[in-house]
């Protein structure tokens, strides 16, 4: 999956103490829920979205201690 | 001022305060993300360095360690804040209410020792006053809401929300004495509502953290509300 507003890769990034977690662009967050549901892959969406310099409004994906980072990258790279 | 408005007044310090602290925790969060988004999507390049620790972190750490000081740290304390702004302000309603009706603890006794130290009838009660409500807090949250509804019926805590708010002490409890990790305390306190098997980690997800603030806000409203009323 490409990230709409970067047009690069869109990554899991690896958090602190194994805490992965994706940030991306707010207009392709249903599109990533839905592919973490279909995975039955945990997580939670951050409140807020944040813009800067009035840029696309962006959100944070946490996928919680321990998800495996490899494994998520790749159902986001197989996905359209 | 009369027993009514001081009631509402506790209750209306305690949702300042709740919403004081959600805004510290959602506003703390936007300046990590701010800068998590800095480093990742615009390239922002710097450097802290902490100069009691001499710990330093540049853009390559920050993402990182703000994930965790977000998703665990910044959760953890600020759902700590919120009980204990609860067991505050509960805590102030009772003593109100006690202050206003001190019959109820005739039954109290203090040792002479305690009363030569004290001036007059009115430092006597808040003696009694403070003793009851020690030993009412030292008990779990199921006994504080039996002692509420025995004094004073404000149809509040629903059953529900009572088990819910007992698992959320009994997280509050595992993140300051357990190093949140779950234990048998939490699993007999939280009951069926327990998230975690001991031996587990208990995460804090958002929307746990806002369901949690949601039902603490309501809490406060509706015993604040109740007790007025009935003042």
């Amino acid at each position: 999956m490409t990230d709409s507003t970067t047009q690069q890769r869109m990554r899991v990034s690896a958090g602190g103490k194994s805490r992965p977690y994706i940030m991306l662009p707010l207009d392709q967050l249903d599109a990533v829920k839905r592919i973490l549901d279909k995975n039955q892959v945990s997580f939670w969406v951050d409140g807020t979205a944040i813009s800067i310099n009035g840029k696309p409004e962006v959100v944070v994906i946490n996928l919680g201690r321990g998800a495996d980072a490899e494994q998520i990258q790749k159902m986001l790279d197989t996905a359209n | 001022m009369a027993l009514r408005e001081e009631m509402e007044s506790v209750r209306d310090r305690a949702l300042a305060s709740l919403n004081g602290a959600h805004d510290y925790f959602t506003y703390t969060q936007n300046a990590w993300r701010t800068v998590q988004q800095a480093v990742e999507r615009d390239g922002l390049k710097f450097s802290w360095r902490n100069r009691h620790t001499n710990s330093s972190v540049n853009e390559q750490d920050a993402p990182a360690r703000a994930e965790r000081y977000v998703a665990e740290e910044l959760a953890s304390s600020s759902l700590q804040q919120f009980v204990s702004i609860f067991e505050n302000f509960l805590h102030d309603a009772f003593r109100l209410w006690l202050l206003a009706h001190p019959e109820s603890l005739s039954k109290r006794q203090l040792s002479g020792k305690d009363i030569f130290g004290l001036p007059d009838k009115a430092a006597i009660v808040n003696a009694l006053v403070g003793k009851e409500l020690k030993e009412v807090f030292y008990d779990r949250p199921a006994n504080w809401f039996e002692y509420l509804h025995d004094h004073v019926n404000t149809g509040s805590p629903l059953p529900v929300e009572a088990q819910q708010f007992a698992e959320i002490k009994a997280t509050r409890d595992v993140l300051v004495h357990g190093q949140g990790v779950a234990n048998a305390f939490y699993f007999d306190k939280a009951g069926m509502l327990a998230r975690a098997q001991p031996g587990q980690l208990l995460d804090i997800p958002e929307t746990y953290h806002q369901a949690s603030w949601e039902l603490i806000c309501k809490l406060t409203r509706d015993i604040g509300s109740g007790m007025a009323a009935k003042a």
